[in-house]
C-alpha cells in the first residue's frame, strides 16, 4: 500500500468541495507523464495549460504536499488528485529513486523542522521564570474564579428560590449574560456550562428534569471549587480542568506518554465564541486505551489546523495524559500516519457496554458522554424506534439522522458490525462506523464533550 | 423521588421543601452528611439533586431484552462488484456531475456490475431531492439485494418502481405522463388501451396532454383511435394535437386523402393550358406568371369543409402569393417524399433534387423541411445533405441521422453564437464518429463557446470521438506558440479534452474487464 487512506479520507483533506471534484477529475493516469513513490513520498508530473508540467510530490511522513501549480489552495488539487491516484489505481504508480527536485523539497523540510525546533528549546531555555509573578498570577485568578462563583451561586440560588416556573426569560439571554460574567471571573468552563444550559429547549418534554440535572451539576462544580484544597491531587486537577483552568502543556508532555498506534475513532467541530474547537476520540491498538484530544484556533484560521487527524486514519506515537478521574484527556506527541490495522476492538455485550458507562458515571458524575466501541451489534428496531442489538437480543436505543440508518445498511446489509458511540442517559449517539477500508462518519450534535 | 424533586423545583424551595425522606434508603448517609453541612434551602436543595439526579443516571438500564431484531439481512448478491480501477474512475466520474453520474449507471448496468456496500453507501448518500425518477431507476438496478433490502427496511420502495397502474389511475398528470410514456416504450398497444379507456373522462387540457404521448412509438395501428379523436372530440385543441399526429403517419389515411386532394390542384410534367371558363382562366395566369415552374401547372382546388376541418387557411398572408396557390402550398408541406416521388414519376434522389432546384412554389416561402421533420424521414435528410441544398433546419436534419450517417456530412454551421442542440445527443449518448465528431469540435471552435455550461461539456465528452483530443492538443499548442498560452475560452475546452480522457479511460476499464 503506497498511502494508507481512503478517498473519503482524501475529500476530508480537500480544502473546499471545488477541490474534491477538481482533484478526481485529474485522477486519470493519461494526465501523468511521471508518477513514483518511496518509503518518504509520492510524487508526479501532471500535465497543465502550459508546456512544462507541473511538479507534485507528498510528503508520505508528515501528509504535506509541494506543487508548482499557480494555486493558493493547500492542498491544491494536484496533490489531491496524486493522492487519489496512489489510493485507486496504485499499480501506475511505480517504486522508484527519489527525483532530485522531491529529495531537495524533503530535506529543506526536515532541516526547516530541526530548526523551529531548536528555536523553541532556546527560547524556552532563555525565557526567565519569574515565579513569584507566577504564583501571585495564580492566587489573582483563584480569587477572581472565587469571586465569579459567589456570584454564579447566588443566581442558582435565586432560580430555585423563586422556582422553575417562573424562569427570568428570556432564558437564553440571561444565562449568556451569567455566562459573560464567568468568563469576566476566568472560569471558560462555568460559562461553557452556562451556554449549554441556555442551550435547553424549554418546549420540550422533560425540559424541567433537564434543566435541573444542569443547574444541580453546576451549582456542585461550583462548590467543589470552593473547597478544591479538601479533594484529592486528581480531583483537584480534574475540577480546575472543569472550571476552565488548563494544565501546561509543557508539563503534560513533559510526563511519560503512552505508545501505540492510535485509531482515530471520530472527530468532532464545533464553533463558540469566534472560536472553533476540534475534538477527536482515539484509541489505542495495542492498549485499548482511549483517549480524548482537543484543539482550538480562531475562527479566521478555519482553514488551518496544526493537527488535523483524519476520522479512521491511524496515527503511529505518543500521546500524553492529563491528570483527570476517567483518564482520558490527552496531548499529541509525535505521530505519524501509518497503515491502518484491522478496526478497533470494542464489547460484544450491549450490557457490559452500557456497566462500562455508569461506572464512568459513578466515578465521575460531571460528564455528560462516555466513548464506547461496539462490535458484532446489529441495527435493529422496536416499532418506530431504532437501536442496537447485541447477539443476545439486547437493544439499546439510539440518537441517530437518516443518513446514518442508510449507511449503517448500505455498508452491512444488517449483518454484524462496528460502530463507534458516545454513550448517554436514555440514547446512544451512532457517530462511526468502519467496514474493512471504509469508514464512514456523520456530523452529530453534541450535548456537551 | 424525581416527581418530587421536579415539583419542588417548578413551585420553588421559597414555597416547598424539599422532602429528604423521599430519597431512596442508599442515598440516606449521603443526605444526612449534605444536611449536616447546615446549608440554606437552597443549597440543600441543589446538592441533593445532583446525588439524586447522577444517583438514577449511573443506575438507569436503558437497554432491555427484545423478541426479534424487527430487520432480517439483505440477500446474497448475485452479481460481481466493479473491480478497484473500476471503482476508482467510476468514482471520479460520479463526482463529476449528473451527466457523467448517468453515464456511469447505464454502462455499469450494461457490463452486469453492481455497486459495491461502499459505493452504495456513498450514492444513497446524496440528498435524495437531487436524484430524478429516470437516475433513481438505474440506481435500482445497480443496488442489487442491498439496495432492495434498504427501501423495504425503511419502506421507501415506492420510489424507485417503475411508475406503474396505481400512479396512473391517481398521479398528477405529470406522473400520468411519465407512466404513459414509458409504457409506450414497451408495450406500444397496451399503452394506446390505457389511454382509451379513461380518454373521455379527463378535461381538454388533459386530454391534449395525454395524446403528446402517444408520439413515443406512434405507428399505424394508433390510427383509428386518432381519427375518432380528430373527427369528434369536443376541444379544438385535441382535436388538432390528433390530427397532428394522423400527419405524421405517412401512410396514414389522412396523408393519402391529402395526397389525392393535393393530385387535383398540383401536377408535374402536364401543361395545362387554354383552359376556359373562370378558373381555367385563373389556371393560365397562374402558369404564365410562375415561369420559372414551367414544369409545374396548377388547377385550382376548391376550399372544402373538409379541408377547413383539418386546419387549413384560406387565405395567404404572403405578399403576392395567390390564394389558391397558398392552399395547394398548404397541402404539398405536409407530404411525405414518397408522394412527390409518385407524383413526379421520378426516384427519390431525383424528387429531391427537383424539389430544391425545382420546387412547385417559391423556395423563400415553400417549407418542405417541416414535412421532413414530420416524418423523421432521415431518408430525405440523407439525400438533401447530397444536394446542393442548404437546410434552414440543418440541425434539426442531422438529429435524425444515425451515428454512421452524420459521418458523410458536412456540417457546415458559421454562427458565432452556436450551441450544439441537444437533439444530437440522443436519449442515450451514444458516441459519434471521428468524422462528425471533428466537424463538430471544429464548429465550437469557430464559435464563442465560452458560455457552454458545465453539463453541455460532460455531454459533449461522452460523445465526441477520443481522436478530438489530439486535435485539441494540437491547436493549443499552436495557440501558445503564436500568443503565448491558452485564452480563456480555450481553458473550457481544455476541460473538454480532460473529461472525453477520463470517459475513454472508464470505458477501457471496463472493457479490459471483459
Amino acid at each position: 500500500m503506497i498511502l494508507a487512506l481512503t478517498e473519503q479520507q482524501i475529500d476530508a483533506l480537500a480544502p473546499d468541495a471545488a477541490s474534491i471534484k477538481a482533484g478526481r477529475g485529474l485522477a486519470t493516469v493519461t494526465k501523468w507523464p511521471l508518477l513514483g513513490y518511496s518509503q518518504e513520498a509520492i510524487w508526479g508530473h501532471c500535465r497543465g495549460s502550459g508546456s512544462s508540467p507541473y511538479q507534485t510530490a507528498i510528503d508520505l511522513g508528515a501528509m504535506a504536499s509541494k506543487c508548482s501549480c499557480p494555486s493558493r489552495k493547500f492542498p491544491c488539487k494536484h496533490a489531491l488528485a496524486l493522492m487519489y491516484i496512489a489510493v485507486g489505481q496504485a499499480s501506475a504508480v511505480s517504486e522508484s529513486e527519489i527525483p532530485d527536485w522531491v529529495a531537495t523539497w524533503l530535506t529543506k523540510r526536515q532541516q526547516n523542522a530541526t530548526k523551529q525546533q531548536e528555536k523553541a528549546e532556546r527560547q524556552e531555555a532563555n525565557k526567565p521564570v519569574n515565579t513569584q509573578a507566577q504564583a501571585k498570577r495564580k492566587e489573582q485568578r483563584h480569587q477572581r474564579v472565587l469571586e465569579g462563583i459567589e456570584d454564579l451561586q447566588l443566581w442558582l440560588k435565586d432560580i430555585i428560590r423563586t422556582g422553575l416556573m417562573h424562569i427570568p426569560q428570556p432564558f437564553a439571554s440571561v444565562v449568556a449574560g451569567m455566562a459573560r460574567r464567568m468568563i469576566d471571573a476566568q472560569a471558560s468552563g462555568l460559562a461553557g456550562a452556562l451556554y449549554r444550559i441556555g442551550a435547553i429547549d424549554l418546549s420540550k418534554e422533560n425540559w424541567e428534569r433537564r434543566l435541573l440535572e444542569e443547574l444541580s451539576l453546576l451549582y456542585l462544580l461550583s462548590e467543589s471549587y470552593k473547597h478544591i484544597e479538601s479533594l484529592d491531587p486528581i480531583w483537584q486537577s480534574e475540577i480546575r480542568s472543569l472550571i476552565g483552568f488548563t494544565q501546561s502543556k509543557e508539563e503534560v508532555l513533559n510526563t511519560g506518554g503512552i505508545l501505540d498506534d492510535w485509531q482515530v475513532l471520530y472527530t468532532s467541530t464545533t464553533e463558540q465564541d469566534k472560536l472553533i474547537r476540534t475534538t477527536y476520540w482515539l484509541m489505542g491498538y495495542h492498549t485499548g486505551r482511549m483517549a480524548t484530544y482537543s484543539e482550538f484556533r480562531p475562527i479566521h484560521l478555519r482553514a488551518s489546523s496544526e493537527t488535523a487527524l483524519l476520522g479512521g486514519a491511524t496515527y503511529s506515537g505518543t500521546l500524553h495524559f492529563y491528570t483527570s478521574v476517567l483518564g482520558h484527556k490527552a496531548l499529541l506527541g509525535e505521530v505519524a500516519l501509518k497503515a491502518p490495522h484491522s478496526s478497533p476492538q470494542g464489547y460484544r455485550s450491549i450490557s457490559t457496554a452500557q456497566q462500562a458507562y455508569r461506572s464512568a458515571l459513578a466515578q465521575q458524575p460531571f460528564i455528560h458522554n462516555y466513548p464506547v466501541v461496539l462490535e458484532e451489534v446489529y441495527l435493529a428496531r422496536q416499532g418506530e424506534v431504532w437501536g442496537l442489538a447485541d447477539s443476545t437480543d439486547t437493544f439499546q436505543p439510539i440518537r441517530y439522522n437518516e443518513a446514518c440508518i442508510v449507511t449503517c445498511l448500505s455498508l452491512w446489509g444488517g449483518s454484524a458490525m462496528q460502530v463507534f458511540v458516545l454513550a448517554t442517559k436514555d440514547q446512544w449517539q451512532i457517530c462511526a462506523t468502519w467496514r474493512e477500508n471504509t469508514y464512514k462518519s456523520w456530523d452529530i450534535v453534541l450535548d456537551d464533550e | 423521588m424525581n416527581k418530587h424533586i421536579t415539583q419542588t423545583a417548578l413551585l420553588g424551595t421559597s414555597k416547598r421543601m424539599l422532602d429528604l425522606d423521599a430519597f431512596p434508603a442508599s442515598l440516606a448517609e449521603s443526605i444526612q452528611m449534605i444536611q449536616s453541612k447546615g446549608g440554606d434551602p437552597e443549597d440543600i436543595f441543589y446538592r441533593a439533586t445532583a446525588l439524586a439526579l447522577t444517583y438514577e443516571r449511573a443506575g438507569a438500564e436503558t437497554c432491555y431484552k427484545i423478541a426479534e431484531r424487527g430487520i432480517g439481512t439483505a440477500g446474497i448478491e448475485s452479481k460481481p462488484y466493479p473491480t478497484p480501477e473500476v471503482k476508482a474512475l467510476a468514482s471520479s466520474l460520479i463526482g463529476a456531475g449528473r451527466v457523467f453520474r448517468l453515464h456511469v449507471y447505464r454502462h455499469l448496468i450494461e457490463h452486469g456490475y453492481i455497486l459495491d456496500p461502499e459505493q452504495l453507501a456513498q450514492l444513497i448518500d446524496l440528498d435524495r431531492d437531487h436524484y430524478r425518477a429516470n437516475e433513481r431507476l438505474l440506481l435500482r438496478h445497480l443496488g442489487g439485494e442491498r439496495l432492495q433490502f434498504i427501501l423495504q427496511t425503511l419502506a421507501q420502495e415506492e420510489e424507485h418502481k417503475e411508475p406503474d397502474q396505481t400512479l396512473w389511475e391517481t398521479g398528477t398528470i405529470s406522473e400520468r405522463k411519465e407512466v404513459l410514456r414509458s409504457r409506450r416504450k414497451t408495450d406500444p398497444q397496451g399503452a394506446r388501451e390505457m389511454l382509451v379507456a379513461c380518454f373521455k373522462s379527463n378535461s381538454a387540457q388533459h386530454r391534449e396532454d395525454l395524446l403528446s404521448c402517444l408520439e413515443e412509438g406512434l405507428s399505424l395501428e394508433d390510427e383509428a383511435f386518432l381519427s375518432e379523436v380528430m373527427n369528434s372530440d369536443r376541444g379544438a385543441g385535441v382535436r388538432k394535437k390528433a390530427r397532428e399526429l394522423l400527419l405524421s403517419l405517412e401512410d396514414s389515411t389522412l396523408i393519402r386523402r391529402l395526397g389525392e386532394i393535393l393530385s387535383e390542384g398540383l401536377h408535374y410534367g402536364a401543361k395545362v393550358d387554354n383552359n376556359s371558363g373562370f378558373l381555367g382562366r385563373i389556371a393560365n395566369k397562374i402558369n404564365n406568371a410562375l415561369k420559372k415552374t414551367e414544369d409545374w401547372t396548377y388547377t385550382p382546388i376548391e376550399y372544402s369543409d373538409e379541408l377547413k376541418s383539418l386546419g387549413f387557411m384560406p387565405v395567404s398572408s404572403v405578399k403576392g402569393e395567390d390564394d389558391n396557390m397558398y392552399l395547394l402550398r398548404q397541402i404539398a408541406e405536409c407530404m411525405p417524399l414518397s408522394w412527390w416521388s409518385k407524383l413526379t414519376g421520378l426516384n427519390k434522389a431525383e424528387a429531391v433534387n427537383l424539389l430544391t432546384t425545382h420546387a412547385p412554389f417559391p423556395i423563400e416561402y415553400f417549407n418542405f423541411e417541416s414535412a421532413v421533420l414530420n416524418f423523421k424521414d432521415s431518408e430525405w435528410v440523407k439525400l438533401l445533405f447530397k444536394s446542393s441544398y442548404k437546410p434552414k433546419q440543418i440541425e434539426a436534419f442531422i438529429g435524425l441521422l444515425s451515428i454512421a450517417e452524420r459521418e458523410q456530412i458536412r456540417i457546415g454551421i458559421t454562427e458565432t453564437y452556436w450551441a450544439v442542440p441537444q437533439e444530437w445527443f440522443g436519449e442515450y449518448y451514444e458516441p459519434w464518429g471521428e468524422h462528425f465528431s471533428m466537424e463538430v469540435i471544429k464548429t465550437i471552435i469557430n464559435a464563442s463557446h465560452s458560455y457552454y455550461s458545465e453539463a453541455q461539456w460532460q455531454e459533449l465528452a461522452l460523445v465526441l470521438h477520443p481522436s478530438v483530443c489530439k486535435y485539441l492538443e494540437q491547436y493549443f499548442g499552436a495557440q501558445e506558440a503564436n500568443e503565448g498560452g491558452v485564452s480563456y475560452e480555450n481553458q473550457y475546452l481544455m476541460e473538454l479534452s480532460r473529461y472525453i480522457s477520463m470517459i475513454a479511460e472508464f470505458d477501457k476499464a471496463l472493457k479490459a474487464k471483459q
